[in-house]
């Protein structure tokens, strides 16, 4: 994906991109990131999401695509 | 008029004079020298060149020597674009191989209606082969024997993707090689296929520039639609191997390998991603380049 503002481009997987589509669409609280990410792999362990969608979405946010809000 | 028509003497005084209007792929160049052998060699690489009587040019390249006394002790050559001098100078006997660096560097910096990425590109039956490299990945040597086997050269150096119609723009020119692979290259030379004389101590060792064949350059007007991006690499004693490669991890390096990528930021992401819809992606570990042209030749013919 390209950043129009910092002109860097990502390669991103697959997971990571609909992440970064979903909070692009519209603000989202982790919980509801990741009720959807257990409804769509529920062959995962809810271990293993919570820790992916941590490190990805500091990876998201170490890369400049998304900020914390705080809420 | 084709370069070649002109006598050379005659060449010689339009060099030291106004200079030639060289027509190179889409770009017309002036070019002006007093320096010898460039009359020569342009005679042996680029008489196939079309010769523009136009006051539209792109690139004022001028080939010189830097003052009086590099004239004649140790005589030196600059290489100077609209009067600027990007570079240092070189031992006058590198003052053509100056020019073809030179005018890369014109192009990588100057022609930004194109995406231009660091690699051969090269033709058959209608297909475009994209082979990105580093140097001494091999990619001048395959695209030289590929020529001689008849594919289209359209660029041993930079592929020109047009941003508006996603095609490529042909720039063929002369092959630049390198060390070990300009005596291959001479092997399979043949009645199209000229390899110049090498200049050694350069500063990527000796190098040879053989000529782009007659009927690439008089299709210099035909792009070409890329179908394939292959990263080849020469490797000694590999069997041959054609393996697929990731859409995204040949975007990153397509765009590590593009000279004006930062430039045209939106516009080149647009360009790149569209040009891989339509594009098998690979890399090619070769060492004979006869197993090379049969994997290359089925590729294109699936």
């Amino acid at each position: 994906m390209y950043n129009p503002v910092s002109g860097e481009t990502h390669l991103l997987e697959a997971t990571a991109a609909r992440i970064l589509i979903t909070i692009a669409a519209a603000p989202t609280r982790y919980d509801q990131l990741s009720l959807l990410l257990k409804e769509q792999l529920d062959d995962v362990s809810e271990t293993a999401i919570d820790e992916y969608l941590c490190t990805t979405l500091q990876k998201l946010q170490d890369m400049h695509l998304i900020s914390a809000t705080g809420e | 008029m084709l370069l070649a028509s002109i006598p050379l003497r005659k060449l010689k005084q339009q060099l030291a004079g106004e200079g030639i209007n060289l027509k190179i792929g889409p770009f017309v160049v002036n070019l002006s020298s007093t320096l010898p052998n460039v009359a020569e060699n342009l005679s042996e690489l680029y008489g196939a060149y079309t010769l523009e009587d136009i006051h539209r040019v792109d690139f004022h390249i001028a080939l010189q020597s830097p003052s009086l006394i590099r004239r004649w002790i140790r005589p030196q050559a600059i290489f100077s674009f609209d009067g600027y001098l990007p570079f240092k100078p070189l031992p006058q006997t590198q003052s053509f191989a100056m020019f073809e660096w030179g005018l890369n560097w014109c192009v990588a910096n100057n022609a930004h209606q194109y995406l231009v990425i660091h690699s051969a590109v090269v033709e058959k039956n209608g297909k475009a082969i994209i082979f990105p490299g580093t140097p001494g990945s091999g990619k001048s040597t395959l695209c030289a024997g590929l020529v001689s086997q008849g594919w289209r050269l359209l660029s041993d150096e930079m592929a020109l993707l047009s941003t508006q119609t996603g095609l490529i723009t042909p720039i063929p020119r002369p092959i630049s090689l390198k060390n070990e692979s300009i005596d291959l290259v001479r092997s399979f030379a043949n009645d199209d296929i000229f390899v110049g004389k090498p200049v050694h101590d350069t500063a990527k060792g000796s190098v040879a520039h053989m000529c782009a064949p007659t009927s690439s350059v008089a299709r210099s007007d035909e792009p070409a639609v890329p179908t394939a991006i292959i990263f080849p690499k020469y490797r000694k004693g590999a069997n041959i191997e054609l393996s697929p490669l990731s859409k995204g991890r040949t975007f990153l390096e397509l765009a590590e390998n593009s000279f004006n990528y930062h430039i045209l930021g939106s516009t080149a992401f647009g360009a790149l991603t569209a040009m891989l819809d339509q594009c098998e992606c690979f890399r090619l570990n070769y060492q004979n380049l006869d197993d090379a042209y049969t994997t290359l030749g089925n590729l294109i013919d699936a």
